[in-house]
């Protein structure tokens, strides 16, 4: 498919104390593509992810995924169609591991036996499928709560391929975890990357990582994409650019930008 | 020798202030009241006089005791489930964090503070006019009532729940109530159950004297032998209430224990 | 075909035994409450048409004796709450494991304040009344006795849970048991009081509202008499008194234990 799977147009996120988290930017992520979104903390990683899946919205611009506008009517049927994986997992702990990758498939069946946890059987075999991809089949009926952190980023995973996304975001899926599980975790999107055709767009902050696993690289600076290319291209002094504190007089790189002054 | 330095002067403090300030309140409302140290004092001589009347209790009616007080239990515990669904359905349009728009949060929030203000032996008296004597005024009573306090604790358990919780659900599309039924409710599951409890402790409380108004329960047997001067009598209606309110005090904490 | 996300595909044991169970009572004392299909349907209209009577004028020239009630009521409240404050201290420590003197005394103490805090105000006001007449006092009596059974409590276990190194430290140096008492438990455990005081306060409040229903004095005397005579007129600014009153001291209530807590 020629489209890509998200296309963003002059996305700006400026939050409501008057900090701008992410400055205007035009930019098209093709389907299958593994992206990595690298920046020091505050840089906007996050903001920039979360923009894709509407969980912040944007103060300006428009995203696109796979076609579709991001709108409020739209929202639900793009959320469901967009997995997502979290630093801090974001399951809930008091429910089984089967019933949280479950949640994934809510957005399929809004109906009133969804309300009191009933699915149907082909429901249950989706989980099942996507339990057994990430290797946690035989905690399905455990407390989410009891599960290692590695575990539950599993179970996460799994609830994003609950959804058969088309794309799946991960904000800071290993920040939480070993170095060892780590590499597990990473290893298992790429495998989704590559044996799913899914779209990953993952932010991180361990460089070694976006080496090993990433093609493509966004390098944000305080809101502002300084890198957009291979991961081959991080060289030193792009790394720099990159994680750089920025000094307070930006004026002389905003004007060959090209964006708008608001004075002079 | 050098002079040991001088101390800091001593920061002021307002207790004095508040103290006085309290005491000088007190003695102007116990003024305005008519309350007067004489009369308390006398009284105390015939209040030692006045309980000892209560020392020899009359059994004699337990069996028609026994019944009124299934009554209460019975119209503390409709009570309470009256609460439970009224407040289970407000709580989470009262929670910040979940509620779908400012408007509904503001009024669901207010309608639980409503609930709550008035207290339920009057909400009892309002119901008992527009409906006539009986319990069903009084299940009514309770159940508006402690609905607002349930709604409210539970509307802020559901706030203090981290907030990616909520995030994950609904990066996955889950509509509000879907977000409501699997983020919201079992993450506070443990919380609500345990102030169900104590809103069925108290209600079996406030059950017992809902009879006063004429809505059922054995408060009104008591209001009757106290006007007729049957101490005896009396005093077995009160063991039996206290009796039978101290046992559900002891299965609702131990229920509560095991909650964890 | 729908499944419960459980082994078996049935809902989890544990849910459908409370289910049960709680059905089970529900229907079981249905009887007793009244409550049946006609009771129900005939509730609604009936609640409506006794809303219809309360959309009148209020009764203006009420208001002033209505001021006087609320002022008394809460003036109940305050002093109740003030005495209770008084005899809970002593109580307390009487009642705490930690610094009672003597077992026997501890278990007796504890006892005693689950008794008096077990029977609703309303009782000990209706005995009250029984022995000292009608008006504000009664109710002043039961609502402070309930109260000291409730502060005595709560005081008592935060005298228990007090830091033990402060109180070995004054005890080390040799003070007799009062001064470590005055000087390492109670600071100790004070901050706690003037929370739970502001909570009593404010139940205490809504307590005083009520008792006046037996003649122990406050504003519900007047919404007996006023529904008993069919005073509509007289309903709604007493509600809406009692319901102002309450919120007030609710909000203020929640500020100044806010204050409290961040010192």
């Amino acid at each position: 498919m020629a489209m890509a799977a998200v296309e963003l147009r002059g996305l700006s996120k400026r939050y409501p104390s008057g900090l701008l988290a992410l400055e205007p930017l035009d930019l098209d992520i093709e389907a299958g593509a593994f992206v990595a979104v690298v920046g020091s903390s505050g840089a906007g990683k996050s903001t920039l992810i979360r923009l894709i899946n509407g969980l912040e919205s944007a103060t300006s611009g428009t995203v696109t995924v796979d076609g579709v506008g991001l709108r409020a009517g739209t929202l639900r049927r793009i959320r469901s169609g967009v997995g997502m994986v979290f630093q801090q997992f974001n399951l809930v702990g008091r429910l089984s591991v089967i019933t949280n990758v479950l949640t994934g498939r809510l957005a399929q069946r809004s109906t009133l036996g969804s309300l009191f946890h009933l699915f149907r059987q082909q429901d249950l075999e989706i989980a099942h499928a996507a339990l057994a991809r990430v290797g946690l089949v035989d905690k399905a009926w455990e407390r989410a709560d009891r599960l290692s952190g590695g575990q539950q980023q599993r179970v996460g995973t799994a609830r994003a391929l609950a959804q058969q996304p088309r794309l799946i975001l991960a904000d800071e899926p290993v920040a939480s975890l070993d170095p060892v599980t780590a590499i597990e975790i990473m290893e298992l999107l790429q495998d989704i990357n590559r044996r799913d055709g899914i779209t990953l767009v993952v932010s991180l902050h361990q460089v070694d990582l976006v080496r090993r696993y990433a093609g493509r690289v966004l390098g944000l600076n305080a809101g502002r994409l300084v890198y957009d290319g291979p991961a081959t291209g991080l060289t030193e002094g792009v790394l720099r650019d990159i994680y750089q504190r920025p000094s307070r007089v930006n004026s002389g790189v905003e004007a060959t930008r090209g964006a708008p002054l608001s004075d002079a | 020798m050098a002079e040991p330095p001088v101390l800091p002067p001593r920061p002021r403090s307002w207790l004095p202030a508040w103290a006085a300030a309290a005491l000088a309140l007190l003695y102007a409302a116990g003024h305005d009241l008519e309350l007067s140290f004489e009369d308390l004092a006398y009284g105390l001589d015939d209040m030692v006089e006045y309980f000892g009347r209560y020392r020899a209790p009359d059994f004699a009616g337990v069996p028609g005791m026994l019944v009124l007080m299934m009554q209460t239990l019975a119209t503390a515990f409709w009570g309470t489930m009256l609460a439970i669904v009224l407040g289970g359905l407000l709580a989470p349009l009262a929670a910040r964090n979940l509620s779908p728009a400012r408007w509904t949060y503001l009024t669901a929030r207010e309608l639980l503070n409503l609930m709550r203000a008035m207290p339920d032996l009057l909400l009892a008296l309002v119901f008992v006019a527009a409906l006539g004597l009986g319990p069903l005024p009084g299940v009514l009573a309770l159940g508006v009532h402690t609905a607002g306090f349930l709604g409210k604790f539970c509307a802020e358990s559901m706030e203090r729940v981290e907030p990616g919780v909520y995030d994950g659900l609904a990066a996955t599309g889950a509509t509000l109530p879907q977000r409501i039924m699997y983020a919201a409710w079992p993450s506070v599951l443990r919380e609500a159950a345990g102030y169900v409890l104590v809103i069925l402790d108290r209600n079996v409380r406030m059950g017992a004297v809902l009879g006063l108004v004429g809505a059922g329960g054995i408060g009104l047997a008591l209001h009757e032998t106290l006007r007729l001067f049957d101490y005896a009598r009396s005093s077995a209606l009160i063991l039996v209430m206290l009796v039978t309110i101290l046992a559900m005090d002891a299965l609702s904490s131990s229920l509560r224990r095991r909650l964890g | 075909m729908l499944r419960f996300p459980t082994p078996d595909g049935r809902p989890p044991r544990s849910l459908v035994l409370v289910a049960l169970i709680l059905a089970g009572l529900l229907i079981a004392s249905a009887p007793l409450v009244e409550v049946n299909p006609r009771s129900l349907v005939g509730a609604g209209p009936r609640l409506l048409e006794f809303l219809g009577h309360l959309w009148v004028m209020p009764d203006w020239s009420y208001l002033p004796d209505l001021g006087r009630r609320m002022l008394e009521t809460i003036e109940m409240a305050v002093i109740a709450t003030a005495i209770a404050l008084v005899l809970s201290l002593p109580l307390a420590v009487l009642s705490a494991r930690t610094v009672s003197p003597h077992p026997w005394v501890f278990a007796l103490g504890r006892s005693l304040l689950a008794l008096i805090r077990a029977l609703p105000e309303l009782v000990w006001a209706l005995v009250f009344v029984s022995a000292v007449g009608l008006g504000p006092l009664p109710g002043i009596l039961a609502l402070a006795v309930v109260t000291v059974g409730f502060m005595g409590k709560v005081f008592a276990e935060a005298i228990e849970v007090v830091d033990p190194r402060p109180v070995e430290g004054v005890a080390a140096h040799g003070a007799r048991r009062w001064q470590v008492l005055g000087f390492a438990v109670l600071p100790q455990a004070l901050p706690d009081l003037l929370g739970s005081t502001l909570y009593v306060l404010d139940h205490n409040v809504r307590a005083a509202a009520i008792l006046g229903l037996v003649g122990a004095g406050g504003i519900g005397y007047d919404m007996v008499m006023a529904m008993r005579l069919f005073e509509y007129d007289r309903l709604v600014p007493i509600g809406a008194a009692i319901w102002l009153c309450v919120t007030l001291l609710d909000r203020a209530s929640h500020r100044l234990r806010a204050r409290v807590i961040n010192g």
